[in-house]
Formats: C-alpha cells, structure tokens, sequence
C-alpha cells in the first residue's frame, strides 16, 4: 500500500511539474510533511473535473493563484482568459494522470471539466481529501487536491504498456 | 485561390485561440466550433480540408461526432486532439475514420507541419 500511495504521489507531482512546465512556469512540489491538508485555500483560479474507475473514483482540483496565470499572460500569444485556462489545465492533468495510471492498470473515465467558485471549492474541502500536494511558483503556490476514495491495493504497476505521451502525434 | 480551411472543435477557447491562432498564422482559414452539435452545423455549411476535433466535450462528444460523420464517405479529414491515451478509444476513433490522434499539448510548430503534410500548404 505504501508503495503504490509512493506511486500515486509520483505521478501526481510528476504531471503537474510537466503540465506547468508546459506552459513555462517552473513549479516545485512541497515536501508532504511541510504542507497540511487544512492549509489549503480557494484562489482566484480553480476548476475540477470528476474521475471514475476501478479502485479510484472522485474528483480532482486544480486551485492557481490569479498571479501565476499573469506568468502566462506575458506571452501575447498565450490564452488571456484565466478561469477558460485553469478548467482546461485541469483536464490536461487529469489527461497525464491518466496515461500514467494506465501502467498500474488503473483505467479513469474523466468528466467534464468545470471552473469551481470558492464556495464549491470550500464545500469539496469540507468533505475532505484523500490527496492534497503544493506546488512553489515565483508567484505563490499552486494546489491540486484529490477528493473521494481510493484503493491502493488495485494498483498493480506493469511497465508492458508502451503508451502515447503528451505531444504525440500519431498519424493512422 | 480560396484558402483551404481548417475546423477546430473544441470546448475550450484556450485550445481554439491556440491552436487555430497558429493555424491562421500559418495561412489557414479557421472555423471555430465549441463542441460537437456547433461542428455538425458548421461541416454541412461548407467543406473544410481539415477538422481538429476534442474529444471530451459537452453535448456531442468527439467520438460521437466522428461516428455520425463517416469522415471517409465524406472525404472530410480529421484528425484528434485530446488528452486521452487509451488504446481503446484511440482504436474506436481509427475504426470510425480519424486520420491521426494528437495528444495535448501539441508543439504548435509540429502541428502546422502536421497540416501541411496531410492538406498541403494554405493556399
């Protein structure tokens, strides 16, 4: 069990450094043992999306100070429409994560992404997460948090699986 | 000469903006949809070289699209983009006519290269 929340962990840190990186912001995790579930708080930027699957089945957020995006902002060619940005990074992570799952035989079917207002935001952290890692940017932290449930006994890692990565493209 | 015309179909405007701006930038018409039922009404309007379709979407997603379109009988191309993996369903999006299947992010410079190959040049 142990190794497969290790596992988790990995993954869930791993996508979200990419997924930032993406979009040339650096981020960094935070140590679990520095950062406690009930330091989390709403921002001015947050989006959801629901996940189902053997094993593991919730939701997901994604909570971006509004002076992170601002990073992003920089670039003219870049999306300026910061609440559109977070619900499609959202489902980009989940994306990541998923792929990543699929080697611990873990298959999710994803929701549609929604943009979460704080209140929302505050009533899934009420109903508690089972997951929540920070990530230091220049411009404060980025949260991603796992509500829900999980089993990490379903978790068998089988490397087999050649799968497409981000920024594949496969012509048929 | 009319310029060949892209559709991009896709619930986010972050991906519409980007991935069409590049597009547009390289010489490409660009037709926007939001999700699937916007893409039907916009393919039986006017012909496109190119659809790039989401596949998580509201309403009509992009398999769902794909299967009701018979891109092959059209002799319309399209090509995914998406952030899903799994076989299955990139194997379902094969069967039902897609050309390729793209993974979010895609390198912008890589795609148009992409488009060049399979519709030629803009213009």
């Amino acid at each position: 069990m142990h190794d497969s929340r290790s596992a988790l962990d990995i993954i869930i840190q791993s996508s979200t450094v990419e997924l930032f990186h993406a979009w040339g912001i650096a981020v960094a995790p935070v140590a679990r043992g520095l950062f406690r579930p009930e330091q989390v708080r709403s921002y001015e930027l947050v989006a959801s999306i629901d996940f189902d699957g053997r094993g593991l089945n919730g939701t997901l957020a994604l909570a971006v100070p509004g002076s992170v995006f601002e990073l992003v902002k920089q670039d003219p060619t870049r999306p300026h429409t910061g609440r559109d940005w977070v619900r499609e990074n959202v489902n980009q992570l989940l994306g990541r994560i998923k792929g990543r799952l699929l080697q611990f035989q873990v298959t999710l079917k994803a929701g549609l992404p929604a943009v979460m207002t704080s209140d929302a935001f505050e009533k899934l952290r009420e109903r508690g997460f089972f997951a929540v890692y920070a990530f230091r940017t220049l411009r404060g932290e980025v949260i991603v948090a796992l509500s829900g449930q999980v089993d990490y006994s379903v978790f068998v890692y089988s490397g087999a699986t050649t799968m497409p990565s981000e920024g594949d493209i496969i012509l048929f | 000469m009319e310029r060949k015309s892209v559709l991009v179909v896709d619930d986010s405007e972050t991906i519409r903006k980007q991935v069409g701006g590049a597009l547009a930038h390289a010489g490409y018409d660009i037709v926007e949809a939001v999700d699937g039922l916007e893409a039907l009404d916009r393919i039986d309007e006017r012909r496109f070289s190119l659809v790039i379709l989401d596949v998580n979407m509201p309403r009509l997603n992009g398999i769902e699209l794909l299967e009701r379109l018979d891109p092959k009988k059209r002799g319309l191309l399209v090509l995914m983009l998406t952030t899903e993996v799994e076989p299955a369903i990139i194997e379902r999006a094969k069967k039902a006519g897609a050309r390729g299947w793209m993974i979010k992010p895609v390198n912008l410079d890589q795609l148009v290269r992409t488009v060049e190959k399979l519709i030629g040049t803009p213009a």
